[in-house]
């Protein structure tokens, strides 16, 4: 596809004839000249979907869903602060094209046992082919908050041409990019190349031709807009965090508020199955180590020692794989949405690092 | 002068659409001609006439929260807000041609017990075999026209659009047939060209069929697929994306719009469940005491303890779910 040149100012598409050197736009009269490098690249931002004074029944909404808060969330919970920013995403769509030749890698096999073959001797054979594709980028370019947002779906609708004027106007605060569009497009070149450099490696042990043919088909930066809020839950004076899709109305993270009963309740769940499962491996020792000894269960038949430790094996086994799916459900600090897995808790980040 | 809009005139009925600057295939929100940016008429627009209008499917979804809470303690349900969406698709008819060549390596133990059944000795011996496939497959497949975003269950909606395009023949797109009036259906313009498309389509096949060779085979030495696209065409596939209150909190429902059926929806976990669920995760804990101290021993039958152990982990896993978990989902 052939790349837009948009308007250095607006970034709105510039009507031009071939051979022109300047175009004026009829959206902001900025006047481009073409003397000078075109700007093909395409910048937007999302239109706001959460107005401000929606914030506070899309995070409750969001957070009494989590098990165990109580419900004077609804009517005790203080917005302390809430910024409107604007985070910087990176889609890059490239094409890449690789003709290769090369030697190549087959075995032939030997010692047929009768069941199959017992040995294998590799070969080599020259070989050439194509790799053909076209892959998307997506990519979260901001040190700011957890690079988790790279995996965070952008809203389906709603782009508008970039305009920090416009940002100014509804209050937010813009956050810079760190990358500009040509580290983007070599990320995206590099994450490609990587991929054709692994498929390389499964068809040959070494190439000898290689004719890559690389391009850029679109790239754009647009930047979504993101309601960072500072709350505070009733009685508590320690501020939380969330951060709320301000173009989709999801809550994308959020601190979890405290729930202490229900902590405890996990607690003995988990030590109630732990428990059990260490008593089960007490019961198992006794009758291995006590009674392997005794008549009675020597002279009993192999099938019956076998069914114990099996039937033990089992109880331990479940009670362990019990304590965890409820740690994996409960332990976590953070709640996260995504649109593939419906609402999640997750590790807050600190306790990654610190478990690390 | 700030920038925010962009409108195209539409090439048959002239009205002028609001439109997102990265459309590359635009849909005339008045008559339903889709054009490329170029306008140039798309001339195989396709979609499949919606079951129901917002309306009727506003209801069908009440009665489906309500089936699905009956035993939940739901008393609340209320703020129903419901879009009518038609979303586009490039859907494909391709011949697949996929080789692939390997070997795989695996191994067989073979065990000699006494007439006491003790251990006498134990051989395991490395085995090596040729691995290769050879498929000649049609494909029929859906790509959803917008860059890197995505809407609520869309993994569920894509299957369900390439088992209904095999089932259902196409419908040439009439505006008349779509129950509602076009201002309030959202009816998307697409962002990939049928270039874009038909590439992204290609590679994606490819990478299927190469990781299900990797797959099959200790070290792959070769994979060739080639793709034919035999046809495509312009897909606008109607859903239903719906957001209702329970309480306080909000869930979201995702409804098929041919078949009329809940895809994916999030359902409330309420407290009476999460009691219900504690009650017989004990008792199935109480089951498993009972089976492992207290029960005899001696005639042990191990399928029937392999059941039920799998049977208590399935049943554990979803209770402490229900038990512990956010939302649950249903369809």
């Amino acid at each position: 596809m052939e790349q837009k040149v948009i308007c250095k100012n607006c970034s709105a598409p510039l009507d031009y004839r071939d051979g022109d050197t300047i175009a004026v736009c009829i959206y902001c009269n900025e006047t481009n000249k073409f003397g000078e490098e075109k700007v093909t690249d395409e910048h937007y931002c999302l239109d706001l979907f959460i107005e401000q004074q929606n914030v506070r029944s899309t995070l409750v909404g969001d957070l009494l869903k989590i098990p165990g808060v109580s419900d004077n969330i609804e009517t005790g919970l203080i917005i302390k602060n809430m910024n409107l920013i604007y985070l910087p995403f990176y889609i890059t769509q490239i094409h890449g094209n690789v003709q290769w030749k090369g030697v190549g890698r087959d075995a032939e096999f030997s010692g047929h046992d009768g069941r199959g073959y017992t040995n294998i001797h590799f070969i080599t054979k020259k070989e050439e082919g194509v790799f053909d594709d076209l892959i998307t980028v997506v990519k979260y370019d901001s040190d700011k908050f957890s690079q988790e947002l790279n995996q965070h779906n952008i809203a389906v609708i709603g782009r508008t041409f970039f305009s920090e004027g416009e940002i100014k106007n509804k209050g937010g605060k813009l956050i810079n990019e760190k990358s500009d569009f040509k580290k983007a497009k070599n990320e995206a070149l590099k994450e490609l190349k990587e991929k054709h450099g692994k498929k390389l490696n499964d068809e040959l042990m070494e190439v000898e031709e290689k004719i890559e043919d690389y391009k850029i088909i679109k790239s754009q930066l647009i930047h979504v807009p993101f309601w960072e809020v500072e709350w505070l839950e009733p009685n508590i004076d320690e501020p939380k965090k969330a951060l709320i899709d301000a173009a989709s109305g999801i809550t994308v993270q959020a601190d979890i508020p405290s729930r202490k009963l229900f902590m405890i309740f996990s607690y003995s769940m988990v030590a109630l199955y732990l428990i059990s499962s260490i008593i089960g491996v007490l019961v198992l020792l006794y009758y291995d180590t006590v009674l392997s000894g005794s008549q009675e269960y020597v002279s009993e038949t192999v099938s019956l020692r076998e069914n114990l430790e099996r039937r033990f094996g089992i109880f331990i086994l479940f009670g362990v794989i019990m304590a965890s799916f409820i740690i994996r459900l409960t332990f976590k600090d953070k709640i996260k949405f995504s649109f593939k897995g419906g609402f999640k808790l997750t590790f807050e980040d600190k306790f990654r690092e610190k478990m690390t | 002068m700030s920038v925010t809009t962009m409108e195209s005139s539409c090439p048959t009925c002239s009205a002028t659409s609001p439109i997102n600057p990265e459309d590359v295939v635009i849909a005339c929100n008045y008559c339903g001609t889709v054009y490329t940016i170029g306008k140039e008429k798309i001339a195989d627009h396709n979609f499949y006439q919606p079951k129901y209008s917002l309306a009727e499917a506003e209801k069908r979804i009440y009665k489906f929260i309500k089936r699905k809470t009956r035993f939940r303690g739901f008393n609340s349900y209320g703020g129903l807000k419901i879009r009518k969406t038609l979303v586009p698709y490039w859907v494909f008819l391709a011949d697949v041609k996929s080789f692939y060549n390997g070997y795989g390596k695996y191994t067989r133990t073979e065990t000699e017990r006494d007439k006491d059944g003790n251990i006498v000795s134990q051989k395991t011996t490395t085995y090596y075999e040729r691995r290769t496939g050879n498929f000649e497959d049609e494909k029929v497949d859906a790509l959803i026209c917008r860059l890197g975003a995505r809407i609520f269950g869309l993994e569920k909606l894509e299957k369900r659009i390439e088992t209904m395009i095999r089932t259902k023949p196409l419908q040439p797109f009439n505006q008349k047939e779509l129950l509602d009036d076009m201002d309030k259906i959202s009816f998307l313009s697409g962002e990939i060209t049928s270039y874009e498309a038909k590439e992204m389509l290609e590679t994606k096949i490819q990478d299927e069929y190469r990781l299900k060779a990797e797959n099959a085979c200790t070290e792959l030495f070769d994979c060739r697929t080639h793709v034919n696209v035999k046809n495509m065409v312009f897909l606008h596939y109607p859903i239903f994306i719906a957001e209702y209150t329970f309480g306080a909190e909000k869930y979201r429902v995702l409804v098929d719009g041919v078949s009329g059926d809940v895809i994916d929806a999030e359902i409330p976990i309420t407290t009476r469940l999460r009691v219900a669920s504690f009650i017989l995760l004990l008792l199935l804990f109480i089951v498993n005491i009972n089976y492992t101290f207290i029960q005899p021993i001696e005639n042990d039958n191990v399928t029937v303890m392999m059941l039920f152990t799998l049977f208590a982990l399935f049943a554990g896993y979803k209770l402490t779910n229900l038990l512990f978990g956010t939302v649950s989902r249903g369809s």
